[in-house]
């Protein structure tokens, strides 16, 4: 059957239902596009842009001005000179269609790390701006994993990247499967110019080996599912086809087969490439693509079986309402027979057609370069034997750059910033196709995540069309966005090598919060900034329909001029009325090496109750694939809400004192050498009906006594019971002047995962043990107090009006109430002494142990993300107390450590501090372990952002 | 009639007996893990086109964790054992099933024919339509297998046709079937291996049938989700 009569019997069912869809979904549609983000940003000074073209390389075609088909307007180019950049100056694109196999990503990659050594000579910037297109975005990617060259890389702006694969894969998978039945080399399309393989002779190379494989593959069945012994192996599990093509046929399996699995290398120098590296890559590819095709055609063979005409039944002649059984029959024909070809000829070429439409896009796509690129499989490959034999094996991707990459950026803490821009459209095709879903069309929304770091951002743009892959490039919203990521300095460029020309202050403005990203204000002051600044946000309410779930969080950064945050503090929103407001009062350090502000305001998608979630795939054993951010994504819809802001100064004390809007440092536990010494003989000891002359002393009662000079003293000392203890107050961060670091050991660092803000990251109380008073027993009934806590030596000098012999006894009384320290004296008061003509005793002189002084901090991010372990460090300080020495340091959850939350919110992460101390003081030994509780605020969001 | 201390009495008697009765119970969350493997060499009438189902269930023995679809397969707190059945004809999985017991005995229906729907081709890319795969003409075992008991030493109880088989914790029963006239021959794995390799070298249907106690795993390491 001819392909152009079924294509256009194809092309009529389709454009039908088509209009039929686009009416219905005109009249369903929301209005496409975001609102647009007025706020008068600050031109920096341009840091140049090089633009990297799709699938195919060529610049012009990507970046220039639309196809005639399409609406009329201007590409990214057009709209980047509108906004001021200049090509050649600071605006350049990359063209890499004359690079030899330009779909090879290496020689791509290569060719773009030269134009970027083009790029900064000749402007001298250390910093570059990427803006890719579709495949441009994984070359992108492929050169910032090359040694060296992310840090000259500033913002990555990805439109439309196949980040994990694309629809394309979908459509070629059925394709793949179609190919599957068909002996290799896949025809190309009427019409598509003919292609170089991606290797020489990759079509036969893959003819040649289905054959084979397919006849293997029985032998392995029969071998492995069939007539194996029990167990099969040592687990009872069944060896893989290639295993076992690894352990039963040695001899075909080549080492070349494994040298496509290795990880991308650098290639020892840019641009040279060592041949035939690439080509064993692709050579691996098609090596698996044999197998899963030798595979199918065993399959097919082995259950061969067509659809055949249905006889006619024997009685069909003679049946008594003949009308009735002839009808019945032609209604099995249509059934088992006609509508089953059918269905079956229009879902194979609208395959086809797909690929077609496909291909004349890019006559430069081929199906062996699509399948080489862009087919997500997941495959296993023998590794070769492990020590005993056992065959070992690790999976790959098909395209394992895609794998091997999203994994490293999972953990990517530095680098450029990328950001994402996907689209999300309703698929008519899939009202035609089954199998085809909405935002499956070419390389949409889920094909694009990558995982994101905190300052990293999606942008997801809509509408019935518009979010495609193919209208994304000519779209207006994209050029705006991409226009204002590169005018828009993230949070804390530490790489920015370009001074930002400074401007004047903004003193008020208003700015969309959306659910994702943070919407960043920029505050510049000429001078640099000092004194102080108020800073008021005003807010909507959020609507009805997501108050419940939505909640407005802001925060203010100071930054100095390299970039480096010098302060952060969170802005509480308050609610009044229908409005939310949030006030500031921020104190700035009194000198110009401040230099702006960045103020963030996002809305924080909080967590929706009864949320599950999907398990690990510990023990080896697969979960279901859940990506965070799509799940959010998808979830949150993209709220957008409007708010307004108000900037001015304010006259403010020096920083750190009152007036700030942060809780202030809590005062530290005093040295020991703070505490005073000893006062005047008597005078805070006479007893008397009067107040006492000191104020910290409290008499236990009314009752007079007076030691007669001449009186003996002995001292005796008491034991003293470690107490359990309840939580004192918080140390915060203080001067830590004369202290000396503790450290531990890391190792590991533990990795906490954080469902609720229930979930406490150290489970060890506060627990402190320090002197609080002293109290004295005269022995003559009369108790005295003193009530002033580190004060760790306490002298008496008694007074007795009568004599005899008195036991006098200090106690030292910890914040438990427990005794530290007992220590006594006996007194004989001669005969003679007497209310007129009291005998004064020696001065009483006792000390008691001290706390040690220990300041905690934990360093870790105040914002943070979804899905990403945060890190943080303990650190802690400490003294040798009085009378003591420090035995052991340890933290908890350790000194390093890793916390991850499933969900957006505001968490605490706590860290405990243990000092264990050893006293020992008139002869006794004392071991007390103080534990210190540090805990910060961690706002945690979702990394994207929706329009 | 029985005073109602005497009721009492009777029931608390009743309830004693049924579970001394009952044999092993499963303590602290354990249950033991049988796998039930049926491969037939002529079961897949038809190559699906797709073959990426989700599986009901996966494990992995080494570690004994257990991962299924839904979370109504998760075995329940006095889950004392587990059976999992898993059909295969040509690599392809024809059927899976999860079956926790609380109590014995239970019987795998191997008899009652599978049915798996998929959209086929042919080898020339014919596409046949939707329609069932498996070929239970060529699936040859011919009993069902009566699951009787697991006594305190975790040793499982089933019979399997005329024969009972007991199988202690990492044990396996293996055997086969082909056909010889009219009739399936029982093919034991110590004695009669020959006779199913030149079967199936001849091209004659085959099936084979592996029961295995992969022992006792825990209930905690059950998890919601398989791919």
């Amino acid at each position: 059957m001819a392909f152009g009569s079924a294509t256009r019997y194809g092309l009529a069912r389709v454009r039908s239902r088509a209009a039929l869809a686009l009416l219905v979904a005109v009249c369903l549609a929301r209005p496409a596009g975001a609102a647009e983000l007025r706020q008068h940003l600050p031109m920096p000074e341009r840091v140049p842009v090089v633009l990297v073209p799709g699938l195919g390389g060529d610049a012009r075609a990507t970046w220039g001005r639309p196809p005639e088909s399409r609406r009329s307007g201007t590409g990214l180019v057009g709209y980047l000179v509108g906004l001021g950049y200049e090509e050649g100056r600071d605006l350049f694109l990359l063209d890499y269609s004359r690079v030899e196999e330009p779909d090879c990503v290496r020689l791509a990659a290569c060719e773009l790390a030269r134009r970027l050594d083009d790029v900064r000579e000749r402007t001298g910037s250390a910093l570059v701006d990427l803006v890719s297109y579709g495949y441009g975005g994984l070359i992108c990617r492929y050169y910032l994993q090359l040694p060296g060259q992310a840090a000259g890389v500033r913002t990555l702006v990805m439109i439309s990247p196949p980040n994990r694969g694309s629809f394309s894969a979908h459509l070629l998978k059925v394709a793949i499967e179609q190919a599957r039945q068909q002996p290799w080399p896949a025809t190309p399309s009427a019409g598509a110019p003919a292609t170089a393989a991606s290797f020489v002779n990759a079509a036969a190379y893959l003819e040649e080996r289905t054959v084979a494989y397919g006849m293997l593959y029985g032998e392995y069945l029969a071998e492995t599912e069939l007539l194996g012994g029990p167990g099969r192996d040592a687990q009872g599990r069944a060896v893989a086809f290639a295993e076992w093509l690894a352990l039963a046929r040695p001899e075909l399996f080549r080492c070349w087969f494994l040298e496509g699995q290795l990880p991308p290398r650098e290639p020892p120098s840019c641009p040279e490439i060592p041949p035939g590296e690439g080509e064993a890559l692709t050579r691996a590819y098609y090596e698996w693509l044999a197998l899963e095709t030798g595979v199918h055609h065993y399959l097919k063979a082995a259950t061969r079986r067509t659809v055949s005409f249905p006889s006619p039944p024997a009685s069909l002649l003679g049946s008594p309402d003949l009308r009735q059984a002839i009808w019945e029959y032609l209604r099995t024909v249509v059934l088992k027979y006609v509508y089953p070809r059918a269905v079956g000829y229009v879902e194979e070429n609208w395959a086809k057609l797909a690929l077609e439409v496909l291909c004349a896009l890019n006559p430069r796509m081929t199906d062996e370069v699509a399948l080489e690129r862009l087919v997500p499989e997941r495959l296993r490959y023998p590794a070769g034997p492990d020590a005993v034999g056992r065959p070992t094996y690790h999976g790959l991707v098909a395209n394992h750059f895609l794998l091997t990459w999203n994994r490293q950026e999972s953990s990517r803490v530095a680098g450029p910033r990328y950001v994402v821009i996907a689209g999300r459209t309703l698929n008519l095709a899939g009202r035609l196709w089954r199998g085809v879903g909405d935002n499956d069309l070419v390389v949409e929304l889920e094909s694009t995540l990558v995982p994101l770091a905190p300052d990293d951002c999606l942008h997801v743009f809509g509408g019935l069309w518009r979010g495609n892959h193919l209208a994304l490039l000519y779209d207006p919203r994209v050029h705006r966005a991409v226009g204002e990521v590169l005018q828009t300095v993230r949070r804390a460029d530490h790489r920015t090598a370009v001074p930002l020309r400074p401007t004047s202050w903004q003193t008020h403005g208003r700015g969309h919060a959306g659910a994702w990203q943070p919407t960043y204000l920029r505050i510049t002051g000429e001078e640099g900034l000092d004194g102080g600044v108020r800073i008021t946000l005003t807010a909507g309410q959020p609507r009805a329909a997501t108050a419940a779930n939505l909640a407005y969080h802001a925060w203010a950064h100071v930054l100095a001029r390299d970039g480096t945050v010098l302060r952060t503090q969170k802005m509480s929103f308050q609610q009044r009325g229908p409005l939310f407001e949030a006030e500031l009062d921020l104190p700035v350090p009194g000198t110009p090496e401040c230099h702006e502000l960045l103020i963030g305001v996002k809305l924080v998608p909080l967590p929706r109750p009864g949320e599950g979630h999907a398990p690990g795939d510990d023990d080896g054993v697969a979960a279901p694939a859940r990506d965070p951010w799509a799940a959010a994504l998808l979830a949150s819809g993209g709220k957008s809400l409007g708010f307004s802001y108000r900037v001015s100064r304010v006259p403010f004390p020096p920083a750190g004192t009152a007036g700030d809007a942060s809780p202030g440092p809590d005062t530290p536990p005093p040295r020991p050498d703070d505490v005073e010494g000893a006062t005047a003989p008597g005078t805070e000891t006479r007893p008397t009906a009067e107040a006492p002359a000191a104020t910290n002393v409290r008499a236990a009662s009314p009752q007079t006594a007076q030691v007669p000079a001449g009186g003996t003293v002995a001292a005796q000392d008491a034991g003293a019971t470690p107490p359990p203890g309840p939580a004192g107050p918080l140390p915060g961060p203080a001067d830590t002047t004369g202290l000396r670091e503790a450290s531990g050991t890391t190792g590991q660092p533990p990795r906490i995962e954080v469902k609720t803000v229930r979930k406490l990251t150290t489970q060890k109380k506060e627990s402190r043990t320090y002197h609080v008073r002293w109290e004295w027993e005269l022995g003559d009934g009369r108790r005295l107090v003193e009530e002033e806590a580190g004060r760790l030596v306490a002298t008496l000098t008694p007074e007795y009006t009568a004599a005899g012999s008195y036991t006098v006894r200090a106690f030292s009384f910890s914040n438990q109430g427990q005794i530290l320290r007992e220590q006594r004296w006996t007194l004989n008061v001669p005969a003679g002494a007497g209310p007129d003509r009291p005998w004064t005793g020696p001065t009483l002189r006792t000390e008691t142990i001290g706390e040690p002084r220990v300041v905690v901090a934990l360093e870790g991010p105040a914002t943070w993300v979804t899905g990403r372990p945060a890190a943080f460090r303990v650190r802690a300080w400490v003294d040798e107390p009085a009378h003591g020495r420090i035995v052991e340091v340890t933290a908890d959850p350790g000194w390093h450590f890793e916390v991850l939350w499933e969900r957006p919110g505001t968490y605490a992460v706590a860290a405990a501090v243990s000092v264990k101390v050893n006293y020992s003081l008139a002869g006794r030994s004392m071991t007390f372990t103080n534990t210190y509780l540090h805990g910060v605020k961690v706002d945690v969001a979702v990394p994207a952002m929706s329009r | 009639m029985a005073s109602s201390r005497t009721r009492v009495l009777l029931v608390l008697l009743t309830l004693s007996l049924t579970l001394l009765n009952s044999g092993c119970r499963s303590v602290d969350g354990t249950f033991a893990f049988i796998l039930v493997d049926e491969a037939s060499s002529h079961a897949l009438e038809a190559a699906p086109v797709d073959d990426t189902r989700t599986a009901e269930f996966s494990f992995n023995p080494d570690t004994g964790a257990l991962a299924v679809s839904r979370r109504a397969l998760v075995p329940g707190p006095g889950a004392r054992a587990v059976i999992a059945y898993h059909a295969r004809g040509r690599g392809v999985t024809l059927a899976q099933q999860l079956s926790s017991l609380k109590r014995f005995p239970w019987v795998l229906r191997l008899s009652e024919p599978l049915r798996l729907e998929g959209e086929v081709r042919d080898l020339d890319g014919t596409y046949l339509g939707t329609q069932n795969v498996v070929n239970n003409q060529e699936r040859l075992v011919p009993f069902d297998l009566h699951f009787l008991g697991l006594d305190a030493e975790g040793v499982l109880r089933f019979r399997a046709g005329q024969e009972e088989v007991r199988l202690a914790p990492g044990e396996s029963w293996l055997v086969a079937f082909i056909r010889e006239g009219d009739a399936v021959r029982c093919l034991r794995w110590d004695a009669d291996w020959e006779a199913a390799r030149e079967a199936l070298s001849e091209n004659q249907p085959l099936t084979r049938l592996e029961v295995i106690h992969h022992g006792f795993w825990q209930r905690h390491k059950v998890r919601v989700g398989t791919r």
